[in-house]
């Protein structure tokens, strides 16, 4: 019965959709081919030229998601011991997680609008919209490490009679601190893809020169920059495995 | 040091974890060394302090697995100091102190800069004594602490438990499965049967005609009297 349910809303949910998400037009994948073909010619020709400028660009951007994921700890570390359901009374607990909600559910271009708005244009903006998402996220996701910890040594602690603060720090952190960590590298990692769109919102970094080029048809520019942003994206992939596997 | 006996689900465990402040009752007061713990189903307001006096240690091992032993045994001086040596872990030299000499008495001293996770159980349930010992609690709940022990472990562990009675004063309430435990380290034994006390004497009263009350007919086939 659950089973018919379950798939007959997946079925419906599809349905529905196909027409908003114009899933009939994909045959015209094949009649554009040729289109396709040719802009993708342009991107096998990459063009440095302008190496420098993307590489400041680059760094900058980098350096933007180190500073959005780390604020973003700072939100989720203490939200995330609160939205937990089996450490935190429905009062602290509800709140807490209608506020992670909140964060995690606000496109980071609009607060990076607002925070534009507040201290203008530049790579701050964009960092603290970062943090307020990547907190959201990284709440929700430190809540769950939170619920699946073994209640046993937990539950020692608390019978030694330390406070429940004291409680969190030593029985719980200790346990989920491999798992935070883990999630905290991921988020850092898709932030640094994150931090190029907010270039649209005028925080800087290596999505400028991107757009410039593919407004400008320049796209052995737009590939160059491209393969920038995986390659930095792979290199911290690697650095976080490396670190992964030490810390666990 | 007394023994708490009875089968499995007679009440054991919650009347442990009712004394230890973890559990609440529905009804009725739970007073420990004279402070109430919890009356009419709510935990009393400064129950902090009654809890800091008791120590409980489990079936399972309860020490965090990604701390050192060191590490863990400070845990019980958590309620005795400042808040923010409590969160920063600056343990204060007294308690180092404290530490190493529990852990020497518990025969522990070398396993001290090792992860909790890498030790055995029994080395890991006299760890967790060694933590009640720096906690300086004046009453010990063990609830069936020797039941995933192998023989050798088991026997430690109640040596450890009997020292603590013994040298160090501590009341010793141990929750057990095998009558031979109780027969060796406890002169008083509890028995609950469908949650109401159905012996309460000295160990040495425990005569078949007893046991099969307890556990029933079955028993005389369990037990080699």
């Amino acid at each position: 019965m659950v089973d018919i349910l379950v798939w007959g809303g997946i079925a419906l949910a599809l349905i529905v959709g196909f027409r908003g998400a114009e899933i009939g037009r994909a045959g015209e994948l094949i009649s554009g081919a040729g289109n396709m073909a040719s802009l993708a010619r342009e991107f096998t020709r990459p063009d440095f030229a302008d190496f420098p400028l993307y590489a400041r660009q680059m760094w900058l951007t980098v350096q933007m998601a180190i500073w959005g994921s780390a604020l973003a700890v700072i939100f989720a570390a203490p939200l995330g011991l609160a939205a937990a359901r089996n450490l935190t009374p429905l009062w602290l607990q509800q709140p807490a997680r209608r506020l992670l909600d909140i964060l995690r559910s606000v496109p980071d271009l609009v607060t990076g609008a607002l925070f534009v708005a507040a201290i203008g244009l530049g790579p701050l903006a964009g960092v603290l919209a970062l943090a307020l998402n990547t907190g959201g996220v990284l709440g929700k996701l430190f809540a769950e490490a939170v619920e699946a910890v073994d209640p046993g040594p937990v539950e020692g602690v608390r019978a030694t009679g330390a406070s429940p603060l004291a409680v969190a720090l030593w029985g719980v952190i200790p346990q989920v601190a491999p798992l935070w960590i883990s999630y905290f590298l991921y988020r850092f990692e898709s932030n640094a893809r994150a931090a190029t769109v907010l270039s649209l919102i005028g925080a800087g970094g290596i999505g400028q020169p991107l757009f410039d080029a593919i407004n400008s048809f320049a796209f052995g520019q737009a590939s160059a920059i491209v393969l920038m942003i995986v390659v930095t994206v792979t290199a911290i992939d690697l650095a976080s495995q490396w670190i992964r596997a030490r810390l666990i | 040091m007394v023994a708490l006996i009875g089968p499995s689900g007679s009440g054991k465990s919650t009347l442990l974890k009712l004394i230890a402040g973890l559990d609440v009752a529905d009804s009725g007061e739970v007073r420990v060394l004279g402070e109430v713990v919890q009356a009419a189903g709510r935990r009393a307001a400064r129950d902090g302090a009654a809890r800091a006096r008791t120590g409980m240690i489990f079936q399972k091992p309860n020490l965090v697995g990604r701390l050192d032993l060191a590490a863990n045994v400070a845990l019980g001086a958590l309620q005795s100091m400042p808040s923010w040596r409590a969160l920063t872990g600056a343990w204060p030299l007294n308690v180092r102190a404290d530490v190493t000499a529990a852990l020497s008495r518990v025969e522990l001293l070398d396993k001290a800069s090792q992860r909790a996770s890498r030790l055995s159980g029994g080395e890991q349930q006299r760890g967790a004594l060694a933590r009640l010992l720096v906690q300086r609690a004046e009453l010990v709940l063990a609830d069936e602490p020797v039941a995933a022990l192998d023989p050798v472990s088991a026997r430690r562990v109640m040596d450890t438990l009997a020292m603590l009675n013994g040298r160090d004063g501590l009341t010793v309430i141990v929750s057990l499965h095998q009558i031979e435990h109780a027969r060796r380290y406890c002169p008083r034994t509890i028995a609950l049967s469908g949650a109401v006390i159905a012996y309460d004497g000295p160990t040495t009263g425990l005569d078949m005609a007893r046991l099969t009350a307890i556990y029933g007919p079955e028993i005389q086939e369990a037990v080699i009297a």
